[in-house]
C-alpha cells in the first residue's frame, strides 16, 4: 500500500434550491457543508450516516455526476472541478461507480454482455468485435459469472448475480477508483458476504481504491480502513476504523453505532459506558 | 408427524401446509409441509434468503396469492381453531385486518400517494368497525401518538411523500393496528430503513406486543433482527422449514448447517475490541439455492453444505426433535440425526 493520496476533497459544498424570482421566493437547502477528506491509494474509505446526511451526494459529486457548489476535488493532484467536458470524460474511465439497486442500473431490454461492453465502446471505440467479446467474457470470469451470462437479460439474474455484472461493467475500463454506493444494502445476508469478499479480492488483484457508502455498519467495520461520519451534511468525525468503532468521540456517532444489531444483544451499553468515561 | 406442544390460547395453527403455484414450466411446490403455531402474545420470526418461501408462507396464511398464480393449497390453516382454507372471500376479508394484519416491506406501496395519511387510516377504521367518523379520527390520532409520533396532528394532515421513511413505516404500523388485530405479520419491515430507525421500529413492535398483547410474526433475512425481537424462530430454506425452536436455542445451539451458515454471515465485531486481533475472513455461503422445479431426492441444502455426506444427496431428511432443553427444537438434517443416535 502506498502512502500517496489518490483523492483529496477540500471544503466540498452543495446547495440545492431555486434562484428565486419576483413570484417565487428564494429557497435553499444545504445538502453538503464544507466537507474535507482524503483517500490514499489502495485504501477503502467508508462514509456512514443516516439517510439524508449527504453520503450519496458526496459520492456523486466526487465523480461530477452532480456539480459541486463550492470546494475542490483533486484526483492524483489534478483539480477535476475545473476540467472541461472532454478531459473529464477521459478521466471517467478511471473513476467508476457501483449502484445500490442493480435492478434499475441495467437496461431490461439489452443483454448483460452488451451492457458490460458499453463502457468499453465509449472509452476504447477502435477495438474490434472479437477482442471486445473476449474482454467481456474475461470480465465475467473475474467477477465469478459463467460465460453464458453474456446472452442473458437482467431479469434472469438474481440480485447477487446482477451486482456482480455491475462490477464487471465498471471494471472493464480498468478504473483505479470506485465509488461503491450501498452496493450490498438490497441483498440477502449471505449474498452480501459474497459481494464484499469479491470486492476485497478485486482490490488486491487490481490495486483498487474504494469509497464505500453504506449503512450496514458491521460490514463497514469489517471492510474499511478509515471511516468518516456524516450528519446533516457535515463531517463530524473521521478516524481509522478500529479507533472509530472502539472510541467514537461524537455523540451522533455513538448513537449510530449503538444501533448495530448483534447476536449477543446491545452494543449501545458499551458505547454509553464509553461516553461516561 | 410432529405435534407442536400447545399452550392455552393458540391463535394461528398451520399444519402440513403445501402451496403450489403455476409457472410456465408447470406446477411448482413452493411450500413443503410447513408447520407453525402462534399463540396470542407471541413474537415469532421466520428467517431465510430470498426465494426460501418466507413471503409465500404469509401470503398463503392471508390467502393473498392471486388466482391465476395459485395452483392449490393442501394441509390446514386454522385461526382460533377454525379452518380458513375453504371459507369464502367475504369471510376472509373479515379476518384480514381485523384478526391478522400485514405490514409490507415498503411502506410506500401500502400508502396511496394521492391521499392524506389520516384519511387513509380512518378509511380502514370506518370500513372494518362500527365507529362514527369522529371516533375514527380520535382513534387514528391516538394510534399515531402510540407509535411515538410527536406531531400526530401534522402527520395526520400530511401526504405520504412529505414524511421520512421511518415516519412512513410508523404510519403503516399504526394502520395495521386500526382494527385491533390479534396478530400482525410484518414482512421485512425494517430492511429498507437506516440502522437507527430500524432499531426504533423493532422497539415499537416490542412495545405493541407488551402493551396490547398483539402477537407478531416477523419475516426477515437478518438474524440480528431475530435476536433482538423474537422469542421463537423458524429457519426456512427452499420451501421447507429446516430448523425451528426458541430463539436463544437456535442462536446459541444451532443444529442445522444452514442455520449455522446464516449466523456466521453476521460479521463478528469482537476483533475491533481486541486491537484487531482475531479478524476472521467474512463467511459466505457458496452457491445458490436449488431450483424448486428440479429438486434432487436428497437434502435441499446438500449442494451448498460444507458437511454434506453421500447420504445427504440421496435421502431427504425429516424435521425431527433434537436433544435440547427446548422441547420444540426441531431440525431437518440427517447428520444431526446420526450424531444424536450415536450419542444415545
Amino acid at each position: 500500500m502506498q502512502n500517496e493520496s489518490l483523492l483529496d476533497v477540500q471544503g466540498l459544498t452543495k446547495v440545492y434550491g431555486n434562484k428565486g424570482s419576483l413570484f417565487v421566493p428564494r429557497k435553499e437547502m444545504l445538502a453538503v457543508n464544507n466537507v474535507s477528506f482524503s483517500i490514499k491509494k489502495g485504501e477503502t474509505f467508508g462514509l456512514i450516516g443516516e439517510s439524508g446526511s449527504g453520503k450519496t451526494t458526496i459520492g456523486r459529486m466526487v465523480l461530477r455526476l452532480i456539480e459541486a457548489t463550492a470546494g475542490d476535488i483533486q484526483y492524483e493532484g489534478k483539480s477535476i472541478l475545473s476540467m472541461k467536458k472532454g478531459e473529464m470524460d477521459k478521466l471517467r474511465s478511471e473513476m467508476q461507480i457501483i449502484f445500490q439497486d442493480s435492478g434499475s442500473a441495467f437496461n431490461p431490454r439489452k443483454t448483460i454482455g452488451e451492457q458490460i461492453l458499453h463502457p468499453l465502446n465509449k472509452f476504447h471505440s477502435n477495438s474490434d468485435a472479437g477482442y471486445q467479446y473476449n474482454k467481456v467474457i474475461e470480465m465475467l470470469d473475474v467477477v465469478g459469472l459463467r460465460a453464458d451470462f453474456y446472452h442473458r437479460y437482467p431479469h434472469e439474474l438474481s440480485g447477487g448475480q446482477r451486482q456482480r455484472a455491475g462490477i464487471a461493467r465498471a471494471l472493464i475500463v480498468k478504473p483505479k477508483f470506485l465509488v461503491l454506493d450501498e452496493p450490498v444494502s438490497a441483498l440477502d445476508v449471505s449474498v452480501k458476504a459474497q459481494i464484499i469478499n469479491l470486492l476485497i479480492d478485486l482490490q488486491k488483484e487490481f490495486q483498487l481504491t474504494y469509497l464505500f457508502i453504506a449503512h450496514n455498519l458491521d460490514l463497514v467495520a469489517y471492510f474499511c480502513d478509515k471511516v468518516a461520519v456524516l450528519s446533516k451534511g457535515e463531517l463530524i468525525e473521521t478516524a481509522p476504523t478500529i479507533e472509530l468503532f472502539r472510541k467514537p468521540k461524537h455523540e451522533v456517532t455513538q448513537k449510530l453505532l449503538s444501533s448495530i444489531l448483534t447476536l449477543d444483544g446491545d452494543l449501545g451499553e458499551y458505547y454509553r459506558k464509553q461516553s461516561a468515561i | 408427524m410432529i405435534q407442536a406442544v400447545r399452550k392455552k390460547e393458540a391463535f394461528l395453527n398451520v399444519t402440513n401446509l403445501m402451496t403450489k403455484i403455476h409457472t410456465p414450466e408447470g406446477s411448482m411446490t413452493v411450500l413443503d409441509h410447513i408447520n407453525l403455531s402462534i399463540d396470542k402474545g407471541d413474537i415469532m420470526a421466520i428467517v431465510g434468503e430470498s426465494g426460501s418461501g418466507k413471503s409465500m408462507t404469509i401470503h398463503s396464511i392471508l390467502q393473498m396469492i392471486t388466482k391465476n398464480l395459485l395452483d392449490s393449497y393442501a394441509g390446514e390453516i386454522e385461526v382460533e381453531g377454525k379452518s380458513i382454507l375453504d371459507i369464502g372471500e367475504k369471510e376472509m376479508q373479515q379476518i384480514r385486518g381485523k384478526k391478522i394484519s400485514l405490514v409490507a416491506q415498503n411502506a410506500m406501496t401500502s400508502l396511496d400517494p394521492s391521499y392524506r395519511v389520516g384519511k387513509q387510516i380512518i378509511e380502514i377504521i370506518l370500513d372494518k368497525t362500527n365507529l362514527s367518523k369522529r371516533e375514527a379520527i380520535e382513534k387514528a390520532l391516538y394510534l399515531l401518538e402510540e407509535m411515538g409520533i410527536d406531531e400526530a396532528k401534522r402527520v395526520f394532515q400530511s401526504y405520504p411523500h412529505q414524511l421520512s421513511g421511518g415516519l412512513r413505516q410508523r404510519v403503516v404500523i399504526a394502520m395495521s393496528l386500526a382494527c385491533d388485530p390479534d396478530l400482525i405479520i410484518a414482512d421485512e419491515p425494517t430492511s429498507a430503513l437506516d440502522p437507527s430507525v430500524q432499531l426504533q421500529v423493532l422497539e415499537l413492535f416490542k412495545k405493541i406486543n407488551r402493551d396490547l398483547g398483539t402477537a407478531i410474526l416477523i419475516i426477515t433475512h437478518d438474524f440480528g433482527v431475530v435476536a433482538r425481537i423474537a422469542e421463537s424462530v423458524a429457519v426456512m430454506y427452499a420451501g421447507q422449514i429446516v430448523e425451528q425452536g426458541k430463539t436463544s436455542e437456535v442462536i446459541y445451539n444451532p443444529q442445522h448447517p444452514y442455520t449455522n451458515s446464516l449466523l456466521n454471515c453476521i460479521p463478528d465485531l469482537d476483533w475491533i475490541f481486541l486491537d484487531g486481533v482475531g479478524k476472521k475472513p467474512l463467511f459466505q455461503i457458496k452457491g445458490e439455492p436449488p431450483n424448486l422445479m428440479n429438486l434432487s431426492s436428497g437434502c435441499r441444502f446438500a449442494n451448498r453444505c460444507h458437511m454434506a455426506k453421500d447420504i445427504c444427496r440421496s435421502k431427504l431428511p425429516e424435521l425431527k426433535k433434537v436433544h435440547s432443553p427446548d422441547l420444540n427444537h426441531l431440525v431437518r438434517c440427517l447428520l444431526t440425526e446420526r450424531r444424536e443416535s450415536y450419542a444415545k
